[in-house]
């Protein structure tokens, strides 16, 4: 199983203009909890925990909130490009426009790791990125993406990945 | 006796892991300890190789933060990035000077090449710190332990980390003769060396060790590694303490056997590997050995 069997186009939210992180993550919450019948105060306050932790955006402008919650029946994965760019708390400085929130049951424990390490893998290509950015709808965002985690795989198996974020 | 200050938790971070991980926080709450968690991401790509180290990092912290008593306890998780994990497990061992290694054993998933026992078995011979092995879930302290010795200083040695894990609870001593029978053994002269092993250096009467520790002592006859292993299993123990994995040691020495072969066999938690230090304490005598034929 990989990431793109819990990723469609209905996982993709467009030009969403949260004024900041709190926001955002606020928002992201209350997408999740429409997507998985959780309630949006528990996944806030996990996503919140897990960024007092350490921030979770990844560089260049993404970011890579996750958790792993006790109830929940399947994983969530969602993709958010924002209007404006907002201060993830960022390593590089770069504030953040492009966002993959990966909620996953906690009692998947080796999933989490390993979709982070899929979409991590699939956006270390500078390529996609641009792509994502300029991506004309959900659909278009969602195939993006799809295929950016294949030809990471592909990349992978000929062992000519480009190095990670 | 040696005190418990720093553990380092070098993770696989695959599920079972998790065991490694609950022992390591308990003992740090226990022993009110310092605790760093280790995770090596393979250099070569690896499942994880594209994740930055500091989401590694974040990773181990949320699992230390989620594991019962972990929000208490001091704790760092650190992210390294290299091709051999025992070369990375020890040369931060070296740096940071930990007083237990732990890790986790998960042979029977047979999903990686991470912490199986083989490399268990490099990690404890490229560095000597004392290195607990965990296979089972860390229900309560450890209360049971069995110490095979030869009657060396790494038997000491063994004894004394078996103490600084567990406080009180009751250690079993066990000595394998590599002979037929034990009527041709001085029985003085064993009785001499567990209370030597114990750190009790007269022949005076036996008094209560000052920690409290029951101490029992076993003499067996016969194939070291398989009395061993057998005893293990039939004792209920929670702990085994094996001397070191390195050629000289007893797991090689006394057992003629892998370290890694002896690991895979014993069904409970190991600890392998000793201080190193001479004890001065003089704590407890030796009650005469169970004879077992």
């Amino acid at each position: 199983m990989t990431i793109t069997d819990h990723f469609s186009a209905s996982n993709v939210i467009l030009d969403t203009a949260p004024g900041n992180k709190t926001a955002l993550l606020d928002q992201l919450a209350a997408e999740a909890a429409g997507r998985s019948g959780r309630p949006a105060p528990e996944i806030l306050e996990a996503l919140q925990a897990r960024e007092k932790i350490g921030s979770t955006a990844l560089g260049r402008g993404v970011a890579l909130p996750h958790t792993e919650l006790a109830d929940l029946a399947a994983p969530v994965v969602l993709f958010a490009r924002l209007q404006r760019a907002v201060d993830f708390d960022a390593r590089d400085d770069e504030p953040v426009d492009l966002v993959f929130l990966a909620l996953w049951p906690a009692s998947n424990r080796k999933g989490l790791l390993a979709a982070m390490a899929e979409i991590c893998g699939a956006l270390r290509d500078p390529q996609s990125l641009r792509r994502l950015r300029s991506a004309k709808t959900a659909d278009d965002a969602a195939q993006i993406f799809i295929q950016a985690v294949a030809q990471d795989e592909d990349d992978r198996d000929c062992n000519d990945a480009t190095p990670g974020f | 006796m040696a005190s418990l200050k720093r553990i380092l938790l070098a993770t696989d971070l695959e599920p079972k892991s998790d065991r490694a991980l609950d022992r390591a926080v308990q003992l740090a709450q226990r022993f009110d300890a310092e605790l760093t968690a280790l995770h090596v991401v393979d250099g070569n790509g690896g499942r994880y190789g594209c994740l930055p180290l500091h989401h590694v990092e974040g990773e181990l912290q949320r699992h230390i933060l989620a594991a019962s008593g972990g929000a208490g306890i001091r704790a760092q998780a650190v992210a390294v990035r290299g091709d051999a994990v025992e070369h990375r497990v020890a040369g931060y061992a070296g740096l940071w000077r930990p007083d237990l290694l732990v890790v986790g054993l998960h042979q029977r998933d047979r999903v990686a090449d991470l912490f199986l026992a083989s490399t268990v078995e490099r990690i404890a011979i490229a560095d000597g710190t004392p290195m607990l092995i965990v296979r089972d879930k860390p229900l309560q302290p450890y209360l049971r332990a069995l110490v095979p010795v030869d009657f060396s200083e790494r038997s000491r040695s063994s004894v004394e980390s078996v103490r600084m894990l567990m406080g009180d609870g009751c250690i079993h001593l066990l000595h394998v003769a590599d002979m037929p029978e034990t009527s041709a053994l001085d029985k003085a002269q064993v009785e001499h060396d567990f209370r030597s092993v114990l750190g009790h250096q007269g022949d005076g009467p036996p008094g209560g060790p000052p920690d409290g520790m029951e101490v029992e002592t076993i003499l067996l006859t016969g194939s070291p590694g398989q009395r061993i292993v057998g005893l293990a299993r039939q004792g209920r123990y929670d702990l085994v303490a094996m001397g070191s994995a390195r050629r000289s040691g007893v797991s090689r020495a006394l057992l003629g056997s892998t370290a890694s072969e002896v690991i895979d066999a014993l069904p409970c938690d190991v600890l392998i590997g000793g201080l190193g230090v001479a004890m001065g304490s003089g704590w407890s005598p030796a009650p005469a050995p169970t004879l077992c034929p």
